[in-house]
């Protein structure tokens, strides 16, 4: 039944997708591409447009993948099954706080889980900005990939000077000019 | 007659709640910092359902526990207001612009993006998300190692998601149970270890 698989198959990656945002990007790519659900050339063209849309973009692809595999409903399915065991946890942890606070094994769980979150975020680069041009050409070693490269780079570079202060929404924008003139 | 005063009371609050949470999701662009700008303005300063210290502390949780840390943090604040429902209202009005625009917007740009100009401004968009994305590796660098084994676990962990087809959600647990092994080492001897900083 396509309703309850989508149902645990969000349930699952919000129960692990520890780190939120980006670093939940290989979960969703692994689930879609392995369920046959949307193919990631698609997926990356609603990580574009999520860009524009507020609010957290596990939603967007929460929603984009349920609508594809099974309509509104499945969108609606997809999106609260993500939320569940934020939501559970959350309420539980502001009941128990303090006790969490000061626990050494709690931290030593949330501080261990880290590590792994920044492996993720890595393989989510790779997913967003490499894989789908290596899908198009079956290599890495490009005039394409190098122009991918240096783009990156200097994205990295103009989000990380600290002269002017550039606000997402500018910075999507000028990269979209940047993909136009030189792609 | 004073429960119905009560009752209108408690409709009055989800209902701020709800209008609160709604326009929150509706600005809430760029993810991250930007949102605890926006939190703070709309629940710390206007509403003051929080104060600055707990924010802090919403945000800070928000982002060890899994799942989506916007939803995390609309569930605490939601729950410290009024309870469970309170907390449902909140999580479930913050998503619901992202929800509807997505899908919407989707569908009337879907048409163009085999369009070759769509196209390549797209690529632009994505390279400038993984600029983004690497942005945040920098920052989670800094709260994620804190001694030398911590860069070994990260990069076995980026190696296993690159170069194996073993699924994400096993890496990410046999390496969460790594780290959480590490720790308690850790914690067992009491030394500081190889410790960075």
């Amino acid at each position: 039944m396509k309703f309850i698989e989508l149902f645990l198959v969000f349930l699952k990656i919000g129960a692990v997708s520890f780190g939120g945002g980006y670093a939940m990007i290989p979960f969703f790519e692994t689930e879609m591409v392995s369920h046959n659900w949307v193919s990631l050339t698609d997926y990356v063209k609603v990580i574009a447009i999520a860009q524009v849309v507020p609010g957290p973009f596990a939603v967007d692809s929460s929603s984009y993948i349920g609508f594809k595999v099974a309509g509104i409903l499945g969108a609606l399915i997809a999106t609260i099954a993500l939320c569940i065991p934020s939501f559970t946890a959350s309420v539980i942890i502001t009941k128990f706080y303090a006790q969490f606070k000061t626990n050494k094994y709690v931290n030593a769980l949330l501080m261990g889980v880290r590590p792994a979150v920044l492996g993720l975020l890595i393989s989510a680069a790779y997913i967003i900005g490499i894989k789908p041009l290596y899908q198009v050409s079956n290599t890495l070693i490009s005039w394409t990939m190098l122009k991918a490269i240096i783009v990156i780079g200097i994205g990295y570079y103009v989000l990380n000077q600290k002269k002017v202060k550039i606000g997402t929404f500018t910075f999507i924008v000028a990269t979209a000019v940047v993909g136009i003139i030189s792609f | 007659m004073y429960e119905t005063k009560g009752m209108v009371i408690t409709m009055k609050l989800f209902l701020e709640i709800f209008i609160t949470f709604f326009k929150i999701g509706c600005l809430a662009f760029g993810g991250g910092y930007a949102v605890i700008a926006i939190l703070q303005k709309e629940v710390v300063e206007l509403k003051q359902w929080v104060d600055n210290d707990e924010l802090t502390d919403i945000m800070a949780i928000s982002q060890t526990l899994p799942g989506i840390i916007f939803v995390n943090s609309a569930t605490m604040i939601g729950y410290r207001k009024k309870g469970v429902s309170g907390a449902l209202i909140a999580t479930f009005a913050s998503i619901l612009p992202t929800f509807f625009l997505i899908l919407l917007l989707t569908f009337v740009i879907w048409g163009f993006t085999d369009n070759i100009i769509v196209r390549k401004a797209f690529t632009g968009i994505l390279l400038g998300v993984t600029a983004l994305i690497l942005n945040s590796v920098k920052k989670t660098w800094k709260t994620a190692v804190k001694q030398y084994s911590d860069i070994v676990l990260a990069l076995m962990a980026t190696a296993l998601l690159l170069f194996t087809n073993v699924n994400v959600v096993y890496i990410l647990l046999i390496m969460a149970g790594l780290g959480f092994a590490k720790n308690l080492y850790y914690i067992r001897v009491e030394g500081k270890g190889n410790e960075i900083h």
